[in-house]
């Protein structure tokens, strides 16, 4: 709960005479009251006494079940596929809720016809570019949560494309235990130069990034875009000619009202949003090698940093995990898990899966190649998943993942992303199977086979080996969502 | 009664001091209980609003009187001389002022906006309450609400417990 400090409460001192009033109101006031009151404090609320908490169970104020508060598997989003596949556990709980990739209800400049296949050159507009609580951000500028199918285009945001070399990377902030409201940010970063055409308004000594960083904001509240500023606390990155070129992705994440982002060329912005504010934190390693798979993520005690030293020709599978420590003075990475992975990849027994395996849900085969009736499909779109609790898997997980090669020699593993509540990394093998790697005590479990039905009828060229956009997805299935209430003030 | 006559139709309605507000049909419907009486046809007379006494429904309908011309209206109605943007301040500023009140005299609005279903009300009056809810801690809660913590210390760690995230 927010503000432990010693604030006083101005009303009530200010009052005065009816200090000593009793400040009772009827149960279905204080709800009325409450209903208005945000999940995270309402959570709280039920502490002040008895009376409340009854009064906030028995109107059911609190639906914490809506929250994205639990896993309940990780989207793939394959290249060349339409849609992304859902990765998940089947639910063995009746009347679960649903996830699917199946975003048809989504508006479409090319909606496909019949379930013929017609090459998907929108697949692009699919593409997850952000994520943040249940909320995905695709490149058709749609915001949209995947588990109540409401969804909003955002207007054209003033800068899309390149400024001499600066270019914006865009990041959704949403946390409906605070607010149903979300936001969207664009976020400068430098591209390379290597025509050297565009007019730079940079000077190559110039520090980056700019102690007053112009980025865009969408906020769902208003409906618009507006410029904001956000003031350097600290020192820059460095200056403009000494920037690596950013060629990797990026990706963020948002934990107590900051955005922390990994902007690739090799240090982390912390973006205070109630400040105004940002910083540049050093990564703990550096992450402009081409080998480094390097990843900022939330997990159970907050921010952490993930470096994944992956080169098959180098035979190096070294994984590292730091966590970001706030606290003291000095922000500062503590180094919370260092391992090679080769000999845990290679130290396997025989197939024994403790627990069935996640299946991919294979949507884009669904709707696309199979010849099934459409009935068929749409009951196998809403497969009932439920949260995977890796509780269970514990004492179970050793030694379980069963390589057909024991002695196989090299690996190409690849990050899937991290278990938003649990110490545990998703990764992948060979683009097929969907491993999950427990820091406690470095066991890895198989979760299931993550390559879609006939890949190769989506591909364009038959030997390009895929890539893909994968991220764990924690559905919120709180039915509030702002965007219809701007459609009428947008164009 | 059954038919509107915009913004002309006068109502009564009476509190159970014993006094008398007489006010246009448009301003008193701003609270939807009301709305309904007189939709059902209830309203012949006079409305008895009980339980809300004289000093709280005349600050009430003082509050439906500012509000009545913007609300409802989507911006279409809105004054043709000043811009909606401008009122929205204005009303923003009015509302500030209506709201120094002290606690007892807030809590009653809050009981008559809840009673009487006004929205716009029920957020004004509403917003200390969250505020303090969100910006305190419960001790500081509990004395702003003159409650007392009856929980024994474990229970209110099992509570903790049940939404551990909303503690971190």
């Amino acid at each position: 709960m927010a503000g432990d400090e010693n604030q006083p409460l101005n009303d009530a001192r200010a009052d005065g005479v009816d200090e000593d009033q009793p400040a009772r109101l009827p149960d279905d006031v204080i709800a009325d009251v409450l209903r208005r009151v945000p999940p995270l404090w309402l959570a709280a609320s039920r502490c002040v006494c008895r009376a409340w908490r009854d009064t906030i169970d028995a109107h059911r104020l609190l639906r914490a079940d809506l929250l994205p508060l639990s896993l309940a598997g990780l989207f793939i989003h394959f290249n060349e596929h339409k849609y992304p596949e859902f990765f998940a556990r089947p639910s063995s709980v009746d009347g679960a809720h649903a996830v699917s990739g199946n975003l048809s209800f989504l508006p479409s400049p090319a909606p496909h016809a019949g379930g013929i296949w017609d090459n998907c050159d929108d697949w692009y507009d699919y593409y997850i570019h952000d994520h943040c609580n249940g909320l995905l951000l695709l490149g058709n500028n749609c915001v949209v949560n995947p588990a109540t199918r409401q969804w909003s285009t955002l207007p054209t945001c003033p800068v899309k494309g390149r400024t001499g070399r600066v270019s914006y990377s865009e990041h959704l902030v949403y946390d409906p235990t605070v607010s149903p409201h979300y936001e969207v940010f664009m976020i400068p970063f430098l591209e390379g130069n290597p025509y050297g055409h565009d007019v730079d308004p940079l000077t190559e000594d110039s520090e980056w990034p700019p102690s007053q960083c112009k980025m865009y904001v969408f906020s769902s509240i208003s409906g618009c875009w507006e410029d904001r500023y956000f003031y350097r606390e600290g020192a820059a990155a460095g200056i403009v000619g000494d920037m690596p070129e950013v060629f990797m992705h990026f990706n963020a994440v948002y934990f107590r009202r900051a955005l922390y982002v990994h902007v690739g060329a090799g240090f982390v912005m912390r973006i205070s949003l109630s400040g105004n504010t940002y910083s540049v934190i050093e990564p703990p390693v550096d992450t402009t090698s081409n080998y480094m798979d390097a990843h900022v993520v939330r997990s159970k005690y907050g921010v952490y940093f993930v470096a994944f030293e992956n080169s098959r020709r180098l035979d190096k599978y070294r994984l590292r995990v730091w966590i970001l420590n706030e606290s003291c003075e000095e922000t500062k990475w503590m180094l919370k898990h260092d391992k090679d992975l080769k000999p845990v990849l290679a130290r396997h027994r025989s197939d024994q899966r403790a627990h069935g395996p996640w299946i991919l849900e294979d949507i884009n085969y669904d709707l696309f190649h199979s010849s099934r009736s459409p009935k068929d499909i749409k009951e196998a779109s809403t497969k009932d998943i439920h949260e995977w609790n890796s509780d269970d898997d514990n004492d179970d997980v050793e030694d379980c993942y069963c390589n057909k090669e024991s002695c196989k020699e090299t690996y190409d593993i690849e990050i899937l992303g991290f278990h938003p509540h649990k110490e545990i990394v998703f990764l992948s093998e060979s683009v097929h199977t969907g491993l999950a790697y427990h820091l406690n005590g470095s066991k890895i479990e198989v979760l299931g086979n993550i390559y879609p039905k006939d890949c190769l009828k989506f591909k364009t060229i038959l030997n390009e080996r895929e890539w893909i956009a994968p991220f764990p997805y924690t559905p919120c299935w709180i039915e509030e969502f702002p965007g219809n209430n701007y459609s009428k003030l947008v164009l | 009664m059954a038919t509107r006559e915009a913004g002309k139709k006068m109502i009564m309605l009476k509190s159970p001091d014993g006094m008398e507000f007489e006010v246009e049909e448009a301003v008193a419907m701003e609270s939807q209980t009301i709305r309904k009486m007189i939709e059902d046809d209830c309203a012949d007379t006079a409305i008895l609003i009980p339980n809300i006494n004289s000093k709280i429904l005349s600050r009430v309908i003082e509050y439906c009187n500012k509000h009545v011309p913007t609300t409802g209206a989507t911006g279409a109605a809105a004054s043709d001389t000043v811009a909606p943007a401008a009122l929205a301040e204005d009303l923003k500023i009015w509302d500030a002022e209506f709201i120094k009140v002290n606690r007892a005299t807030r809590f009653d609005l809050i009981q008559a906006a809840s009673y009487l279903n006004i929205k716009g009300l029920l957020d004004l009056t509403s917003q200390t309450t969250i505020d303090t809810i969100s910006d305190n801690s419960l001790e500081e809660i509990r004395s702003f609400l003159s409650t007392k913590n009856d929980y024994l210390p474990e229970e209110e760690q099992t509570i903790r417990r049940e939404n551990q995230w909303a503690f971190q």
